[in-house]
Protein backbone atom coordinates (compact mmCIF):
# COMPACT_ATOMS: atom_id res chain seq x y z
CA UNK A 1 0.00 0.00 0.00
CA UNK A 2 1.39 3.32 -1.09
CA UNK A 3 1.57 6.00 1.46
CA UNK A 4 0.95 9.54 0.34
CA UNK A 5 3.01 12.34 1.72
CA UNK A 6 0.93 15.21 3.01
CA UNK A 7 2.16 18.69 3.70
CA UNK A 8 1.08 19.91 7.11
CA UNK A 9 0.05 23.54 7.00
CA UNK A 10 2.08 25.84 9.15
CA UNK A 11 -0.07 27.73 11.61
CA UNK A 12 0.13 31.37 10.71
CA UNK A 13 -1.88 34.19 12.21
CA UNK A 14 -4.01 32.03 14.52
CA UNK A 15 -1.18 30.14 16.18
CA UNK A 16 -2.17 29.09 19.69
CA UNK A 17 1.04 29.18 21.69
CA UNK A 18 -0.11 26.58 24.19
CA UNK A 19 -2.08 24.59 21.62
CA UNK A 20 0.64 22.08 20.74
CA UNK A 21 4.28 21.34 21.37
CA UNK A 22 5.34 22.58 17.94
CA UNK A 23 3.46 25.84 18.46
CA UNK A 24 5.14 26.30 21.79
CA UNK A 25 8.60 25.63 20.36
CA UNK A 26 7.93 28.08 17.59
CA UNK A 27 6.75 30.66 20.13
CA UNK A 28 9.91 30.10 22.17
CA UNK A 29 12.04 30.97 19.16
CA UNK A 30 10.00 34.12 18.60
CA UNK A 31 10.18 35.00 22.28
CA UNK A 32 13.97 34.64 22.34
CA UNK A 33 14.20 37.02 19.43
CA UNK A 34 11.85 39.53 21.05
CA UNK A 35 13.53 39.36 24.46
CA UNK A 36 16.87 40.25 22.95
CA UNK A 37 15.40 43.37 21.34
CA UNK A 38 16.10 46.72 22.97
CA UNK A 39 12.87 48.36 21.82
CA UNK A 40 10.50 46.10 23.77
CA UNK A 41 9.55 47.31 27.28
CA UNK A 42 11.82 46.41 30.20
CA UNK A 43 9.70 43.53 31.58
CA UNK A 44 10.09 41.60 28.29
CA UNK A 45 13.86 41.91 28.00
CA UNK A 46 16.50 39.29 28.74
CA UNK A 47 16.25 35.83 30.26
CA UNK A 48 13.65 36.87 32.83
CA UNK A 49 11.44 38.49 30.21
CA UNK A 50 11.27 35.36 28.05
CA UNK A 51 8.17 33.97 29.77
CA UNK A 52 6.47 37.36 29.54
CA UNK A 53 7.18 37.42 25.80
CA UNK A 54 5.47 34.04 25.37
CA UNK A 55 2.37 35.30 27.19
CA UNK A 56 2.40 38.46 25.09
CA UNK A 57 2.60 36.32 21.94
CA UNK A 58 -0.34 34.22 23.09
CA UNK A 59 -2.41 37.35 23.73
CA UNK A 60 -1.38 38.95 20.45
CA UNK A 61 -2.49 35.81 18.60
CA UNK A 62 -5.79 35.66 20.41
CA UNK A 63 -6.78 39.25 19.74
CA UNK A 64 -5.13 39.43 16.33
CA UNK A 65 -2.71 42.24 17.15
CA UNK A 66 1.01 42.73 16.63
CA UNK A 67 3.14 41.30 19.50
CA UNK A 68 5.02 44.60 19.87
CA UNK A 69 1.71 46.49 20.14
CA UNK A 70 0.56 44.15 22.91
CA UNK A 71 3.88 44.48 24.75
CA UNK A 72 3.72 48.25 24.65
CA UNK A 73 0.18 48.37 25.94
CA UNK A 74 0.13 45.64 28.55
CA UNK A 75 1.09 47.01 31.96
CA UNK A 76 1.76 45.33 35.25
CA UNK A 77 -0.09 47.17 38.02
CA UNK A 78 0.33 45.84 41.55
CA UNK A 79 1.32 42.47 40.11
CA UNK A 80 -1.67 42.22 37.78
CA UNK A 81 -1.60 42.66 34.00
CA UNK A 82 -3.87 45.33 32.55
CA UNK A 83 -4.38 46.94 29.14
CA UNK A 84 -3.86 50.62 28.62
CA UNK A 85 -7.22 52.30 28.03
CA UNK A 86 -6.18 53.86 24.74
CA UNK A 87 -5.17 50.44 23.38
CA UNK A 88 -8.49 48.97 24.43
CA UNK A 89 -10.38 51.79 22.71
CA UNK A 90 -8.23 51.41 19.58
CA UNK A 91 -8.90 47.65 19.50
CA UNK A 92 -12.65 48.25 19.88
CA UNK A 93 -12.62 50.86 17.12
CA UNK A 94 -10.85 48.53 14.71
CA UNK A 95 -12.52 45.24 15.61
CA UNK A 96 -15.15 45.70 12.91
CA UNK A 97 -18.11 44.84 15.13
CA UNK A 98 -19.00 48.43 16.04
CA UNK A 99 -18.63 51.94 14.75
CA UNK A 100 -15.90 53.93 16.58
CA UNK A 101 -16.77 54.66 20.21
CA UNK A 102 -18.40 57.97 21.06
CA UNK A 103 -19.20 59.49 24.46
CA UNK A 104 -22.28 61.09 25.94
CA UNK A 105 -21.79 63.49 28.87
CA UNK A 106 -24.42 64.79 31.26
CA UNK A 107 -24.22 67.57 33.89
CA UNK A 108 -20.67 68.53 32.89
CA UNK A 109 -18.50 70.23 35.50
CA UNK A 110 -20.94 69.44 38.32
CA UNK A 111 -20.99 66.81 41.07
CA UNK A 112 -23.51 64.86 38.97
CA UNK A 113 -21.22 64.70 35.94
CA UNK A 114 -21.59 61.36 34.21
CA UNK A 115 -20.54 59.80 30.96
CA UNK A 116 -21.29 56.70 28.91
CA UNK A 117 -19.80 55.25 25.76
CA UNK A 118 -21.91 54.26 22.80
CA UNK A 119 -21.49 52.81 19.34
CA UNK A 120 -23.60 51.28 16.61
CA UNK A 121 -23.40 47.60 15.77
CA UNK A 122 -23.69 46.09 12.29
CA UNK A 123 -27.50 46.16 12.38
CA UNK A 124 -27.45 49.89 13.06
CA UNK A 125 -28.66 49.52 16.63
CA UNK A 126 -27.06 51.95 19.07
CA UNK A 127 -25.46 50.18 22.01
CA UNK A 128 -24.98 52.12 25.22
CA UNK A 129 -22.44 51.28 27.91
CA UNK A 130 -23.09 51.77 31.61
CA UNK A 131 -23.00 55.28 33.07
CA UNK A 132 -19.85 56.24 34.94
CA UNK A 133 -20.19 59.24 37.24
CA UNK A 134 -18.02 61.33 39.52
CA UNK A 135 -20.33 60.28 42.31
CA UNK A 136 -19.50 56.64 41.54
CA UNK A 137 -15.76 57.47 41.50
CA UNK A 138 -16.12 59.05 44.94
CA UNK A 139 -18.12 56.17 46.38
CA UNK A 140 -15.73 53.58 44.97
CA UNK A 141 -12.80 55.49 46.47
CA UNK A 142 -11.14 56.22 43.09
CA UNK A 143 -11.50 59.98 43.39
CA UNK A 144 -10.11 60.50 46.85
CA UNK A 145 -6.84 58.58 46.64
CA UNK A 146 -3.53 60.40 46.54
CA UNK A 147 -2.48 61.56 43.08
CA UNK A 148 -5.81 60.49 41.58
CA UNK A 149 -6.23 61.53 37.94
CA UNK A 150 -9.97 61.81 38.64
CA UNK A 151 -9.29 65.11 40.39
CA UNK A 152 -7.06 66.60 37.71
CA UNK A 153 -8.52 65.21 34.47
CA UNK A 154 -12.05 63.98 35.21
CA UNK A 155 -13.27 64.12 31.59
CA UNK A 156 -10.55 61.79 30.32
CA UNK A 157 -10.99 59.39 33.23
CA UNK A 158 -14.78 59.30 32.72
CA UNK A 159 -14.28 58.49 29.03
CA UNK A 160 -11.63 55.85 29.70
CA UNK A 161 -13.76 54.15 32.34
CA UNK A 162 -16.97 54.29 30.29
CA UNK A 163 -15.08 52.74 27.34
CA UNK A 164 -13.86 49.96 29.63
CA UNK A 165 -17.44 49.35 30.85
CA UNK A 166 -18.73 49.32 27.26
CA UNK A 167 -16.07 46.83 26.17
CA UNK A 168 -16.73 44.60 29.18
CA UNK A 169 -20.42 44.27 28.35
CA UNK A 170 -20.40 44.18 24.54
CA UNK A 171 -17.00 42.72 23.60
CA UNK A 172 -15.42 41.04 26.63
CA UNK A 173 -13.35 38.80 24.37
CA UNK A 174 -11.17 41.76 23.39
CA UNK A 175 -9.68 42.34 26.82
CA UNK A 176 -9.61 38.60 27.63
CA UNK A 177 -11.07 39.30 31.06
CA UNK A 178 -8.41 41.79 32.05
CA UNK A 179 -9.01 45.26 33.46
CA UNK A 180 -7.45 48.43 32.16
CA UNK A 181 -4.27 49.65 33.86
CA UNK A 182 -6.15 52.72 35.12
CA UNK A 183 -8.82 50.54 36.70
CA UNK A 184 -6.22 48.38 38.42
CA UNK A 185 -4.51 51.45 39.80
CA UNK A 186 -7.85 52.73 41.12
CA UNK A 187 -8.99 49.43 42.58
CA UNK A 188 -5.79 48.35 44.26
CA UNK A 189 -4.56 51.66 45.45
CA UNK A 190 -7.83 53.08 46.76
CA UNK A 191 -6.92 54.62 50.08
CA UNK A 192 -9.42 55.17 52.81
CA UNK A 193 -9.50 56.74 56.18
CA UNK A 194 -10.66 54.54 59.03
CA UNK A 195 -13.60 56.56 60.33
CA UNK A 196 -14.65 54.20 63.13
CA UNK A 197 -13.39 56.42 65.96
CA UNK A 198 -14.49 59.62 64.25
CA UNK A 199 -18.03 58.31 63.79
CA UNK A 200 -18.19 56.97 67.34
CA UNK A 201 -17.07 60.34 68.74
CA UNK A 202 -19.62 62.23 66.64
CA UNK A 203 -22.44 59.90 67.66
CA UNK A 204 -21.48 60.20 71.34
CA UNK A 205 -21.40 63.99 71.11
CA UNK A 206 -24.49 64.66 69.02
CA UNK A 207 -26.92 61.75 69.14
CA UNK A 208 -30.25 62.13 70.94
CA UNK A 209 -29.32 65.48 72.51
CA UNK A 210 -32.07 67.85 71.41
CA UNK A 211 -35.74 67.31 72.18
CA UNK A 212 -38.45 67.97 69.63
CA UNK A 213 -41.75 68.95 71.22
CA UNK A 214 -44.59 67.32 69.45
CA UNK A 215 -47.92 69.16 69.49
CA UNK A 216 -50.64 67.65 71.63
CA UNK A 217 -52.43 65.06 69.49
CA UNK A 218 -55.78 66.07 71.00
CA UNK A 219 -55.43 69.54 69.46
CA UNK A 220 -54.87 67.93 66.08
CA UNK A 221 -57.86 65.65 66.51
CA UNK A 222 -59.91 68.69 67.52
CA UNK A 223 -58.71 70.51 64.40
CA UNK A 224 -59.73 67.57 62.25
CA UNK A 225 -63.11 67.33 63.94
CA UNK A 226 -63.66 71.08 63.47
CA UNK A 227 -62.83 70.78 59.79
CA UNK A 228 -65.31 67.93 59.41
CA UNK A 229 -67.98 69.93 61.29
CA UNK A 230 -67.34 72.98 59.08
CA UNK A 231 -67.79 70.85 56.00
CA UNK A 232 -71.05 69.47 57.34
CA UNK A 233 -72.36 72.96 58.23
CA UNK A 234 -71.45 74.21 54.77
CA UNK A 235 -73.37 71.34 53.29
CA UNK A 236 -76.38 72.21 55.49
CA UNK A 237 -76.29 75.92 54.53
CA UNK A 238 -76.37 75.26 50.79
CA UNK A 239 -79.69 76.76 49.53
CA UNK A 240 -82.07 74.27 48.03
CA UNK A 241 -85.16 75.00 45.90
CA UNK A 242 -88.33 75.05 47.98
CA UNK A 243 -91.69 74.40 46.26
CA UNK A 244 -92.81 76.16 43.08
CA UNK A 245 -90.86 79.31 42.16
CA UNK A 246 -92.55 82.39 40.56
CA UNK A 247 -91.96 82.64 36.79
CA UNK A 248 -89.66 85.58 35.88
CA UNK A 249 -91.41 88.48 34.12
CA UNK A 250 -89.56 88.03 30.81
CA UNK A 251 -90.77 84.46 30.61
CA UNK A 252 -94.40 85.27 31.33
CA UNK A 253 -96.93 84.96 28.45
CA UNK A 254 -98.53 88.29 27.48
CA UNK B 1 -54.65 52.07 59.99
CA UNK B 2 -52.26 49.58 58.43
CA UNK B 3 -48.65 49.75 57.35
CA UNK B 4 -47.69 47.88 54.17
CA UNK B 5 -44.05 47.50 53.23
CA UNK B 6 -43.65 47.69 49.44
CA UNK B 7 -39.93 47.03 49.83
CA UNK B 8 -37.12 47.84 52.25
CA UNK B 9 -33.35 47.70 51.81
CA UNK B 10 -30.57 48.90 49.55
CA UNK B 11 -32.44 48.01 46.37
CA UNK B 12 -35.79 49.76 46.88
CA UNK B 13 -37.81 51.38 49.64
CA UNK B 14 -41.51 52.09 49.85
CA UNK B 15 -43.98 52.10 52.74
CA UNK B 16 -47.72 52.82 52.71
CA UNK B 17 -49.86 53.86 55.66
CA UNK B 18 -53.45 53.25 54.72
CA UNK B 19 -56.97 52.66 55.96
CA UNK B 20 -60.25 52.44 54.06
CA UNK B 21 -60.38 56.17 53.36
CA UNK B 22 -56.85 57.60 53.22
CA UNK B 23 -53.29 56.57 52.45
CA UNK B 24 -49.84 58.11 52.72
CA UNK B 25 -46.75 56.87 50.89
CA UNK B 26 -43.31 57.10 52.43
CA UNK B 27 -40.46 56.89 49.88
CA UNK B 28 -40.87 56.58 46.11
CA UNK B 29 -38.37 53.76 45.49
CA UNK B 30 -41.00 51.24 44.31
CA UNK B 31 -43.10 51.28 41.13
CA UNK B 32 -46.53 52.87 41.50
CA UNK B 33 -48.17 49.58 40.42
CA UNK B 34 -47.19 48.18 43.83
CA UNK B 35 -48.92 51.11 45.53
CA UNK B 36 -52.05 50.63 43.42
CA UNK B 37 -52.29 46.98 44.45
CA UNK B 38 -51.93 48.01 48.10
CA UNK B 39 -54.65 50.66 48.02
CA UNK B 40 -57.06 48.58 45.94
CA UNK B 41 -56.51 50.69 42.81
CA UNK B 42 -58.11 53.65 44.54
CA UNK B 43 -55.49 56.31 43.80
CA UNK B 44 -57.77 59.11 45.03
CA UNK B 45 -57.31 58.08 48.62
CA UNK B 46 -53.52 58.64 48.47
CA UNK B 47 -52.94 62.02 50.11
CA UNK B 48 -49.27 62.30 49.19
CA UNK B 49 -45.78 60.85 49.25
CA UNK B 50 -42.85 61.79 51.47
CA UNK B 51 -39.25 61.34 50.23
CA UNK B 52 -36.37 61.24 52.71
CA UNK B 53 -33.48 61.80 50.28
CA UNK B 54 -32.39 61.70 46.66
CA UNK B 55 -30.77 58.26 46.39
CA UNK B 56 -32.35 56.00 43.78
CA UNK B 57 -33.58 53.33 46.17
CA UNK B 58 -35.77 56.01 47.80
CA UNK B 59 -36.74 58.18 44.83
CA UNK B 60 -36.38 56.16 41.61
CA UNK B 61 -40.11 56.24 40.76
CA UNK B 62 -40.94 59.78 41.90
CA UNK B 63 -41.97 60.76 38.37
CA UNK B 64 -44.60 57.98 38.30
CA UNK B 65 -46.13 59.25 41.55
CA UNK B 66 -46.16 62.85 40.33
CA UNK B 67 -47.73 61.80 37.04
CA UNK B 68 -50.47 60.05 39.02
CA UNK B 69 -51.19 63.45 40.64
CA UNK B 70 -49.82 62.35 43.99
CA UNK B 71 -48.06 65.35 45.59
CA UNK B 72 -44.52 64.43 46.64
CA UNK B 73 -42.87 66.23 49.56
CA UNK B 74 -39.14 66.48 50.29
CA UNK B 75 -36.42 68.88 51.41
CA UNK B 76 -34.94 71.52 49.10
CA UNK B 77 -31.68 69.59 48.72
CA UNK B 78 -33.53 66.40 47.83
CA UNK B 79 -35.68 68.25 45.28
CA UNK B 80 -32.49 69.52 43.61
CA UNK B 81 -31.00 66.03 43.57
CA UNK B 82 -33.96 64.21 42.00
CA UNK B 83 -33.91 64.57 38.24
CA UNK B 84 -37.37 64.91 36.74
CA UNK B 85 -38.12 64.86 33.04
CA UNK B 86 -41.72 66.08 33.13
CA UNK B 87 -43.34 69.37 34.10
CA UNK B 88 -44.62 68.28 37.49
CA UNK B 89 -42.57 69.49 40.42
CA UNK B 90 -41.80 68.23 43.89
CA UNK B 91 -43.17 70.15 46.85
CA UNK B 92 -40.33 71.50 48.94
CA UNK B 93 -40.77 71.43 52.72
CA UNK B 94 -38.87 73.44 55.26
CA UNK B 95 -37.14 71.46 57.98
CA UNK B 96 -38.99 71.38 61.31
CA UNK B 97 -42.05 73.09 59.82
CA UNK B 98 -45.27 71.19 60.19
CA UNK B 99 -47.47 70.62 57.16
CA UNK B 100 -50.87 69.08 56.65
CA UNK B 101 -52.04 66.90 53.76
CA UNK B 102 -55.62 65.74 54.13
CA UNK B 103 -55.93 63.97 57.45
CA UNK B 104 -52.15 63.78 57.87
CA UNK B 105 -49.69 66.08 59.55
CA UNK B 106 -45.98 65.72 59.06
CA UNK B 107 -42.79 67.46 60.08
CA UNK B 108 -39.41 66.86 58.38
CA UNK B 109 -36.29 66.87 60.53
CA UNK B 110 -32.61 66.62 59.50
CA UNK B 111 -30.86 63.24 59.40
CA UNK B 112 -27.22 62.30 58.78
CA UNK B 113 -26.49 60.67 55.40
CA UNK B 114 -24.03 61.15 52.55
CA UNK B 115 -26.29 63.31 50.38
CA UNK B 116 -27.75 66.78 50.22
CA UNK B 117 -30.25 67.65 52.99
CA UNK B 118 -31.63 64.23 53.91
CA UNK B 119 -34.54 64.17 56.33
CA UNK B 120 -36.68 61.95 58.50
CA UNK B 121 -40.35 62.55 59.19
CA UNK B 122 -42.64 62.82 62.17
CA UNK B 123 -46.05 61.85 60.88
CA UNK B 124 -49.38 62.19 62.65
CA UNK B 125 -52.76 60.66 61.98
CA UNK B 126 -55.47 60.38 64.62
CA UNK B 127 -55.56 56.59 64.26
CA UNK B 128 -51.80 56.04 64.49
CA UNK B 129 -50.62 58.85 66.76
CA UNK B 130 -47.13 60.24 66.17
CA UNK B 131 -44.94 58.06 63.94
CA UNK B 132 -41.19 58.48 63.81
CA UNK B 133 -39.78 57.63 60.38
CA UNK B 134 -35.98 57.68 60.18
CA UNK B 135 -33.92 55.81 57.60
CA UNK B 136 -30.45 56.17 56.07
CA UNK B 137 -28.96 58.04 59.00
CA UNK B 138 -26.12 56.95 61.26
CA UNK B 139 -27.61 58.73 64.25
CA UNK B 140 -30.51 60.98 65.19
CA UNK B 141 -29.69 64.27 66.85
CA UNK B 142 -33.13 64.49 68.47
CA UNK B 143 -35.35 62.86 71.05
CA UNK B 144 -39.07 62.61 70.37
CA UNK B 145 -41.39 62.45 73.35
CA UNK B 146 -44.90 61.07 72.85
CA UNK B 147 -44.29 58.70 69.95
CA UNK B 148 -46.85 56.00 69.21
CA UNK B 149 -45.05 54.17 66.38
CA UNK B 150 -41.42 53.93 65.39
CA UNK B 151 -40.07 53.13 61.93
CA UNK B 152 -36.30 53.25 62.20
CA UNK B 153 -33.30 52.02 60.22
CA UNK B 154 -31.27 49.13 61.62
CA UNK B 155 -28.80 48.52 58.83
CA UNK B 156 -25.85 46.54 60.15
CA UNK B 157 -24.12 45.06 63.16
CA UNK B 158 -20.52 46.13 63.77
CA UNK B 159 -19.28 42.55 64.34
CA UNK B 160 -20.84 41.17 61.14
CA UNK B 161 -19.48 44.14 59.17
CA UNK B 162 -15.93 43.61 60.51
CA UNK B 163 -16.10 39.89 59.70
CA UNK B 164 -17.19 40.67 56.15
CA UNK B 165 -14.31 43.11 55.73
CA UNK B 166 -11.79 40.52 56.92
CA UNK B 167 -13.31 37.88 54.59
CA UNK B 168 -13.09 40.30 51.66
CA UNK B 169 -16.88 40.38 51.15
CA UNK B 170 -16.97 44.10 51.99
CA UNK B 171 -14.20 46.49 50.96
CA UNK B 172 -12.70 48.71 53.68
CA UNK B 173 -13.85 51.95 52.10
CA UNK B 174 -17.37 50.55 51.72
CA UNK B 175 -17.30 49.80 55.46
CA UNK B 176 -16.29 53.41 56.10
CA UNK B 177 -19.17 54.68 54.00
CA UNK B 178 -21.58 52.38 55.84
CA UNK B 179 -20.34 53.59 59.24
CA UNK B 180 -20.83 57.22 58.28
CA UNK B 181 -24.20 56.91 56.59
CA UNK B 182 -26.24 54.02 58.06
CA UNK B 183 -27.48 53.11 61.50
CA UNK B 184 -25.99 50.19 63.38
CA UNK B 185 -27.96 47.87 65.64
CA UNK B 186 -26.17 49.40 68.64
CA UNK B 187 -27.06 52.98 67.64
CA UNK B 188 -30.62 51.92 66.86
CA UNK B 189 -31.08 50.48 70.36
CA UNK B 190 -29.43 53.54 71.95
CA UNK B 191 -31.75 55.83 69.99
CA UNK B 192 -34.83 53.87 71.03
CA UNK B 193 -33.74 53.82 74.66
CA UNK B 194 -33.08 57.57 74.64
CA UNK B 195 -36.75 58.14 73.83
CA UNK B 196 -39.81 57.58 75.95
CA UNK B 197 -41.46 54.47 74.51
CA UNK B 198 -44.36 54.44 76.95
CA UNK B 199 -47.04 54.92 74.27
CA UNK B 200 -45.23 53.07 71.48
CA UNK B 201 -47.15 50.11 70.11
CA UNK B 202 -44.97 49.05 67.17
CA UNK B 203 -41.30 49.29 66.29
CA UNK B 204 -40.47 48.51 62.66
CA UNK B 205 -36.82 48.00 61.73
CA UNK B 206 -36.07 49.27 58.23
CA UNK B 207 -33.40 49.01 55.56
CA UNK B 208 -31.46 45.95 56.76
CA UNK B 209 -28.24 45.40 54.85
CA UNK B 210 -28.10 42.25 52.72
CA UNK B 211 -24.58 41.25 53.82
CA UNK B 212 -24.12 42.91 57.19
CA UNK B 213 -27.30 42.07 59.08
CA UNK B 214 -29.05 39.20 60.82
CA UNK B 215 -32.81 39.83 60.88
CA UNK B 216 -33.67 37.42 63.71
CA UNK B 217 -30.85 38.66 65.91
CA UNK B 218 -31.81 42.30 65.28
CA UNK B 219 -35.46 41.62 66.10
CA UNK B 220 -34.64 39.78 69.32
CA UNK B 221 -32.09 42.38 70.46
CA UNK B 222 -34.51 45.29 69.95
CA UNK B 223 -37.34 43.33 71.56
CA UNK B 224 -35.16 42.61 74.60
CA UNK B 225 -34.09 46.26 74.87
CA UNK B 226 -37.54 47.81 74.47
CA UNK B 227 -40.15 45.16 75.39
CA UNK B 228 -42.31 46.25 72.45
CA UNK B 229 -43.77 44.60 69.37
CA UNK B 230 -40.88 44.56 66.88
CA UNK B 231 -41.09 43.86 63.16
CA UNK B 232 -38.51 43.57 60.44
CA UNK B 233 -39.70 45.42 57.33
CA UNK B 234 -40.02 42.70 54.73
CA UNK B 235 -41.40 43.14 51.24
CA UNK B 236 -45.18 42.70 51.14
CA UNK B 237 -45.63 42.69 54.92
CA UNK B 238 -48.76 44.38 56.33
CA UNK B 239 -49.19 45.16 60.02
CA UNK B 240 -51.79 46.84 62.18
CA UNK B 241 -50.56 50.35 62.91
CA UNK B 242 -53.17 51.77 65.27
CA UNK B 243 -52.06 53.60 68.39
CA UNK B 244 -54.57 51.77 70.59
CA UNK B 245 -53.74 48.32 69.32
Amino acid sequence: MEKELTVKEQPTSNMLVFGSQSNFEQAMRMAKCLSSSSIVPEIYRGETGLANCIIALEMANRIGASPLLVMQNLYMVHGNPGWSSKFLIATLNTCGKFTPLRYEHENRETDKWRCRAFAKDKTGETLYGAWVSLDMAKKEGWFGKNGSKWQTMPELMLQYRSAAFFQRTYAPEISMGMHTAEELADIEDATYEDVTEKVKKEVDQKANKEEINLPDPQEKDQKNNDQEKDQKTEEKQTPKPVGKQPTPSFMQQP
Amino acid sequence: MKLTVLNSGSYANGYVLHNEKVALVIECGCPISQLYRTVGFNARKVSGALISHEHGDHSRYTEQYLNASIPCFCSKGTAEGIKLKGQRKLTVCEMMKERAIGEWFFRPFPTQHDCNEPCGFLIYHRETGWILFATDTYYLAYRFPGLSQVMIECNYEAGILSDNVSKGIVKPFVRDRTLASHMSLENCINTLQANSLKKVTNIVLLHLSGDNSDAEKFKDSVKMATAKRVFIANKGMTIDFNKDF
